[in-house]
């Protein structure tokens, strides 16, 4: 990933490593903490990347992964894959328990 | 909606996202699925995304390195000097644990040798969690930022 500096660009980009190591009974993922953005220059160490789904299921990602919204802005959103993929799964895990 | 010219750019680069999703299934079988997100053949205007399911059969290790793939790549390559150190270090630290722990370690070792090489890109506290067949997902270290997303969640080892 490359870095472009700029307040619209801050509000998408935040760097990542996710390693993830499958064998036999196991599945592991280590994931890094930073975060870049919302805005320029600003960085944490805060960010929680692996997201549990079930006792059976894990989801973590990489690269584009949230936007803050711009305030005052008619088709700004704020969002994150990890809210995104939590509601998903609950949906899809209702539906299939309902038959 | 009309991306900002930065994002395109970043997107025609090849850039994006990648999410994984693993686990075991029902039957209690390894699933392990890559969605890439992003303009999936050069020259296309519009974002899409492909689905790839990984090897997942019980004889099969896999390794998969999403983001900042730098420091990966080159301990894969075992090329420079530095990887082959690296290399004797995982081998040594790693030597006697059990399959589980040896996943554990090197999962652990490849994202902190990344945050220390590229500190730009990758930092902070290494999460870390593990899925077996049998007992499901146990966090094995996670920040306390983490905790309050789900602080029932069970845990194993220690925690930082």
């Amino acid at each position: 990933m490359f870095l472009l500096p700029s307040t619209l660009w801050a509000q998408y980009v935040h760097g990542t490593v996710l390693v993830l190591e499958g064998g036999g009974d196991y599945i592991v993922i280590a994931a890094d903490s930073l975060r870049l953005g919302p805005s320029p220059s600003e960085v944490s160490h805060s960010a929680c990347k692996i997201v549990k789904l079930s006792n059976q299921l894990v989801f973590a990602a990489s690269g584009i992964t949230s936007r803050q919204g711009v305030r005052n802005h008619p088709v700004s959103d704020t969002w994150n894959v990890r809210d995104i993929a939590r509601h998903e799964y609950s949906v899809l895990a209702n539906e299939h328990a309902a038959g | 909606m009309k991306l900002e010219s930065k994002l395109r750019l970043y997107l025609a680069n090849g850039g994006g996202a990648t999410a994984i999703i693993a686990g075991f299934d029902e039957q209690h079988q390894r699933v392990i699925v890559e969605v890439k997100i992003g303009i999936q053949a050069p020259g296309d205007h519009v974002v899409g995304y492909a689905i790839k399911l990984l090897p997942g059969g019980d004889g099969t290790m896999e390794t998969e390195v999403l983001g900042d793939t730098t420091i990966a790549g080159e301990l894969a390559g075992g090329r420079t000097e530095r990887s082959r150190s690296w290399r004797s270090a995982i081998s040594l630290r790693s030597t006697g644990l059990g399959l589980k722990d040896q996943l554990l370690f090197e999962a652990q070792y490849v994202a902190e040798s990344t945050a220390q090489y590229d500190p730009d890109l990758v930092g902070g506290p290494i999460d870390l969690i593990v899925v077996t067949r049998k007992l499901g997902v146990m966090w094995v270290r996670r920040k306390s930022a983490c905790r309050i997303d789900s602080p029932a969640e069970k845990s194993v080892g220690s925690q930082r």
